[in-house]
């Protein structure tokens, strides 16, 4: 167990930021802090970096008390949003800038220097932008240099808060692949931030859920995805229709995804009434909205099926059909 | 349909032809109708009265024009005048920035209060800090008396005393176009140089100090430029000797006490080019660490 989080606790004013936070991960892996906007991950992340003091508990990184050390001496690469590259500086200078503070005696020469930065630049594919100031760049560009600034002082951990979410959505699902590439070839301890579920469950080795400054689940994406620990995890890992027990009480609440669900003609003993509303042919699945009958006033049911499904059994708008769920 | 022509570039309405063509159409609208106005504003408040000045000091004509400006106590006091604007002014850039520093980075209680002070340099009557000044710097008073009795220096009615003058009309210069560049610098840039392994230090030269410069400079050229036109601080504890403590305002004033109107504008014009002239420099300089800074 190499990175060990132990009881971080954090209070702005009479707000608790963070409530005990606690768990421990092997190293060398891209690991993904999820959860809704202000459920505290980017304040969890300024503890680790040193940025923000909690109220108590421990951080340790491969056995070494990482709190104990000041921000400019734990070696974390840090990645932000804003990118928060140097204007004044050219690419070069910026992704030079972590080995050119350092204290003489440790100070690479000149040509190490050079020869680390280009060796960064061809890693990010902007050697031919060397001398390029960031105002000449695009967003992703720009991501990508302070990625490589980041890794230019070979940290022994990469914290990146939210790295594509000033992204548009191509660029972004481009990044995360070519993120997810980079960790495979260095394989450094890497804890990104996201509030997207999609490229937490794409990219990394272990989620963290977190909400509300607590942590609901942790787990490899499968985990996370097929075993919610709780119905926060599993609302929010992806759409999810939500049935109430219907007039008995004791009738727990059921919850079910949207390619859980089929769709037949005929009534059976367990099925739903509903009428289809939209039928979404377009994309790699077809989506039908239906309303549940005897309910008029609940939220659309989402029922998701592949094209072959939907060819041998259509389903036309406005008609009335009965869902079950899929046995499995 | 919209027509070609919707795409074109406004034309100027009014018939001057010019012989430079701005870099590119500015997407902000109401561009021409601000420029005039900057124009006529200008003409009006600046071009104006200095066109007036030129006509007056030409009075003389040339060589009675340079005769006035290479006179030992014209140019002695160009000198005197200068000097101590440029000093207070570098002194100012230093401090004012480190009490913007202070202002924006630290909380402290009553920090509203010492806000207000900052900009009373500006408020207050020149007879009145004048005399202020004069009262604490001369050798019988507090400072005054501190400094000639433990360093043998003298500061009151010395050029050191215009320097303390000029020094405090222009503190809220420097303070207040460096302030407001601090506080709305990213918080993140200085986040990331502390975890790149730099300290504090580097990362107040590296990262911070090239940031704000561009408005050091300013706020240098502000303060220099106030230094210069100052008059009613420094009279009173100048000491006013002629050829010693004698700035060029005040040999201006005289020689208009004396009905000198010619040689008094003659000087004045004299004192105009080379501030113009220096301002400019300053600028120029300006705009290429700017450039710098952000990096076009
Ligand atoms: N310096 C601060 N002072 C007071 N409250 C703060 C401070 N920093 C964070 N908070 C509060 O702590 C909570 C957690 O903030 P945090 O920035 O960690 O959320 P987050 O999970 O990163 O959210 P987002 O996804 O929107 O970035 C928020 O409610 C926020 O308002
Ligand atoms: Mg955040």
């Amino acid at each position: 167990m190499s990175i060990i989080v132990k009881n971080i606790s954090k209070t702005f004013g009479n707000f608790k930021a963070l409530d005990a936070i606690h768990f421990q991960l092997p190293a060398n892996n891209l690991i993904a802090l999820l959860g809704p906007s202000g459920c505290g991950k980017t304040t969890l992340l300024r503890i680790i970096a040193g940025l923000e003091q909690a109220d108590h508990g421990e951080v340790s990184f491969q056995n070494a008390d990482l709190l104990a050390f000041p921000a400019n001496k734990r070696q974390i690469g840090l990645v932000f949003q804003h990118y928060a590259l140097f204007k004044h500086m050219t690419v070069f200078d910026n992704i030079a800038f972590g080995l050119k503070v350092k204290p003489k005696k440790y100070r690479p020469s000149h040509q190490e220097i050079s020869k680390k930065v280009h060796e960064l630049l061809k890693l990010i594919k902007l050697e031919n932008l060397a001398d390029r100031y960031p105002r000449g760049l695009s967003g992703g560009q720009c991501q990508r240099v302070a990625l490589a600034r980041a890794l230019a002082i070979e940290p022994r951990l990469l914290l990146l808060d939210e790295p594509f979410g000033a992204l548009d959505a191509k660029v972004r699902a481009e990044m995360r692949r070519w993120l997810r590439n980079l960790h495979d070839t260095l394989k450094v301890t890497s804890i990104f931030v996201t509030h997207d579920q999609e490229e937490a469950l794409e990219v990394a080795d272990i989620i963290i859920i977190m909400n509300q400054g607590r942590i609901e689940q942790i787990g490899t994406p499968d985990e996370v995805f097929h075993h919610p620990a709780n119905e926060f995890v599993m609302s929010f890992l992806g759409e999810v229709n939500v049935f109430h027990g219907r007039r008995d009480e004791n009738h727990p609440k059921l919850m079910i995804r949207p390619h859980q669900l089929k769709i037949e003609h005929a009534k059976n003993k367990s099925s739903l009434q509903a009428r289809a509303i939209r039928v979404i042919t377009a994309g790699p699945f077809v989506r039908v909205e239906l309303l549940d009958e005897n309910d008029h006033n609940s939220k659309r049911i989402q029922v998701q099926m592949t094209h072959e499904q939907y060819r041998s059994n259509p389903v036309l708008p406005n008609s009335l059909v009965y869902l079950s769920p899929k046995d499995q | 349909m919209t027509r070609f022509t919707d795409h074109m570039p406004p034309k100027f309405s009014f018939k001057i032809k010019f012989k430079f063509k701005f870099k590119e159409y500015s997407v902000i609208p109401g561009f021409p109708l601000s420029f005039s106005y900057s124009l006529i504003y200008l003409a009006l408040f600046v071009i104006l009265p200095l066109f007036v000045l030129i006509v007056k000091g030409s009075e003389l004509g040339l060589s009675g024009l340079l005769r006035e400006i290479f006179d030992l106590r014209t140019l002695l006091s160009f000198k005197l005048s200068l000097l101590t604007a440029l000093v207070a002014a570098l002194t100012n850039a230093c401090f004012g920035t480190i009490v913007a520093w202070f202002l924006v980075r630290t909380p402290f209680p009553g920090k509203k209060i010492f806000d207000a002070l900052i900009d009373l340099p500006l408020a207050l009557p020149t007879a009145v800090s004048g005399i202020v000044l004069t009262v604490i710097y001369a050798p019988s008073g507090v400072i005054g008396n501190f400094f000639l009795k433990h360093f043998q220096i003298k500061i009151a009615f010395t050029p050191l005393g215009i320097i303390v003058a000029m020094i405090f009309v222009g503190i809220p210069l420097v303070v207040r176009t460096v302030g407001p560049v601090l506080m709305s610098m990213e918080s993140e840039l200085e986040e990331v140089a502390l975890s790149l392994g730099a300290n504090k230090w580097q990362v107040f030269i590296k990262v911070i100090l090239p940031t704000i410069f561009p408005s050091i400079i300013t706020g240098f050229t502000l303060a220099f430029a106030r230094a210069l036109g100052e008059f009613g601080t420094i009279i009173f504890i100048a000491g006013n000797m002629p050829m010693k403590t004698e700035i060029t305002a005040l040999l201006v004033y005289t020689k208009l006490e004396q009905h000198d109107v010619a040689s008094a504008t003659a000087i004045a014009l004299g004192m105009l080019l080379l501030s113009f002239l220096l301002l400019l420099l300053i600028n120029l300089f300006q705009s290429w660490t700017s450039k710098k800074v952000t990096g076009v």
